[in-house]
């Protein structure tokens, strides 16, 4: 493979071949990290996006809080902090779980302009939800319906998050989670019927 | 959880636990794929150099801003919905017109054939005459608008687009004119003439349209106002304003600043952006939570 100078490392690949020289392998290395967190971010940031929603948020705040998650996540890399975090899918969970629920009035941290550059990403045009199919926005709907307890361990399940890191989130116990899941499935179960047996009836 | 009868209800009509996980995915998978269509990390990661680069914020930052494409894209903005509503102007117009041509029809064959539904006819004319007509001065007005905005918010009058805007407004003008049409004269030339011209108007004004909404989507961009005076602008509607940054130096029309600011949310100090959209309107008192 050609050697390229200006970018030794390809986004998330392995890094190329050291000289030896302690400074050129500590910038392959974080030039790594720098990868892997790109890709980490391609992976996540819809489904974080998602689960936010899934809890009741309203697109735009759902973006906010996870580009300053995945901002404070950045700067993790950059300080050489990331790669000591054991799971990182459920460290970003909780920081975009802290940054939307931050109690109002408490400072958020905005991310800075890049000059020149577009900021943020583009609006949904109208309705955030135009384009979603009949199934998303009924439960999207039904889940905002749900208590608060069961509406966020929804969420989560929705997200595909264990039950040990539900109830670590939530700060319960995985039986907790178990039994109010329990709930809220039944709840589901009973409100979205007439939905299916409807359509059921069209075809 | 299953009845005999049907195998996917119960008696109380509730959902197995296949069919819910099933809706559930599928909602999942739905709102995963719209997201994925609408929005993305692109943004971010342009924030993530910029962190990387940690570039200080230094108050001359906004004097290296493109401070000359600010006035002219909210200017754009501004008489975006006046063209589409010439626009509308000039297919009711010739709508109206074409009408009007059929009754003018009928009615030199009643005279001809003496019927007696010539006052019918006459006054049916009379009546979408008055109408195109109204439509007609409507539609100059807003064209003469348009017009003006150009002129006064320095948007480059050379263009051949542009252009085009001064023509329809005078066209506009000139079949407000042959649309004072006295009903004894000869109406199928003076029709004739009225439809050939607000038939060209439609046409120009879709065609207008075409060119210059479709490929440059203003309300979709982020606009840098920082540090920009824009007191001389005529902003009725913040909407023209979405996505605007823009910063303690930028400076507004008078009477605006608190309204512009109630709808912005602060990016760090002394720097704003407007809403896309929603947010409190006129007179409601600023979200300090998305301020401090």
């Amino acid at each position: 493979m050609e050697h390229n100078e200006i970018n030794p490392q390809p986004r998330g690949g392995e890094p190329g071949v050291s000289s030896g020289d302690p400074l050129e392998a500590d910038s392959l290395s974080a030039a790594r990290a720098r990868g892997e967190f790109l890709d980490f971010v391609d992976l996540h940031y819809h489904r974080l996006v998602g689960l936010l929603m899934w809890s009741g948020a309203e697109r735009q705040d759902a973006e906010d809080a996870v580009q300053e998650a995945l901002l404070q996540g950045w700067r993790a890399v950059l300080s050489g902090r990331w790669s000591t975090i054991g799971n990182p899918a459920g460290w970003i969970r909780r920081v975009v779980w802290n940054t939307y629920r931050r109690p109002p009035g408490q400072k958020r941290t905005q991310p800075p302009i890049a000059h020149g550059s577009e900021l943020p990403d583009r609006p949904s045009p109208g309705s955030d939800h135009a384009g979603l199919t009949d199934e998303a926005l009924l439960v999207l709907h039904t889940l905002r319906r749900l208590p608060d307890e069961l509406r966020l361990i929804m969420a989560l399940t929705i997200d595909g998050a264990t039950d040990t890191e539900t109830a670590q989130l939530l700060n319960l116990t995985p039986q907790k989670v178990r039994d109010l899941r329990k709930s809220a499935r039944t709840v589901l179960r009973r409100s979205l019927a007439p939905y299916l047996h409807r359509k059921e009836d069209v075809r | 959880m299953t009845s005999p009868e049907n195998p996917s209800w119960d008696a109380v009509g509730e959902l197995a636990d296949d069919q819910l996980d099933s809706v559930l995915n599928a909602a999942r998978d739905s709102l995963l794929g719209h997201l994925k269509d609408t929005s993305g990390p692109s943004s971010l990661l342009a924030r993530f150099w910029a962190v990387d680069k940690t570039p200080p914020h230094s108050a001359d930052a906004a004097t290296d801003s493109p401070a000359g494409t600010a006035r002219p894209i909210i200017a754009a903005r501004m008489r975006q919905p006046m063209l589409e509503h010439a626009l509308h102007l000039a297919n009711a117009l010739d709508r109206a017109l074409r009408h009007a041509r059929h009754q003018a029809h009928a009615l030199a064959t009643a005279r001809r054939l003496e019927r007696s539904g010539v006052l019918t006819h006459a006054q049916a004319l009379a009546l979408d005459l008055t109408h195109a007509l109204g439509r007609a001065e409507a539609l100059a007005h807003t064209l003469a608008r348009a017009h003006e905005i150009t002129t006064a918010h320095g948007l480059d009058h050379s263009h051949p687009l542009d252009m085009d805007l001064a023509l329809a407004h005078v066209h506009a003008l000139d079949l407000a004119d042959a649309l004072g049409i006295d009903l004894t004269s000869e109406l199928d030339v003076d029709l004739t003439h009225a439809y050939a011209l607000a038939h060209a108007l439609a046409r120009d004004l879709a065609s207008w349209k075409e060119n210059t909404v479709q490929p440059h989507p203003h309300t979709q961009q982020t606009v840098d106002a920082r540090g920009i005076d824009l007191s001389d602008m005529k902003i009725e509607d913040t909407s023209v304003l979405a996505r605007v940054v823009w910063s303690d130096t930028t400076i507004w029309p008078r009477g605006t600043y608190f309204f512009i600011r109630a709808r912005s949310r602060r990016l760090r100090p002394g720097e704003y952006q407007v809403h896309t959209a929603g947010g409190p309107t006129a007179g409601e008192e600023p979200n300090t939570d998305t301020m401090s």
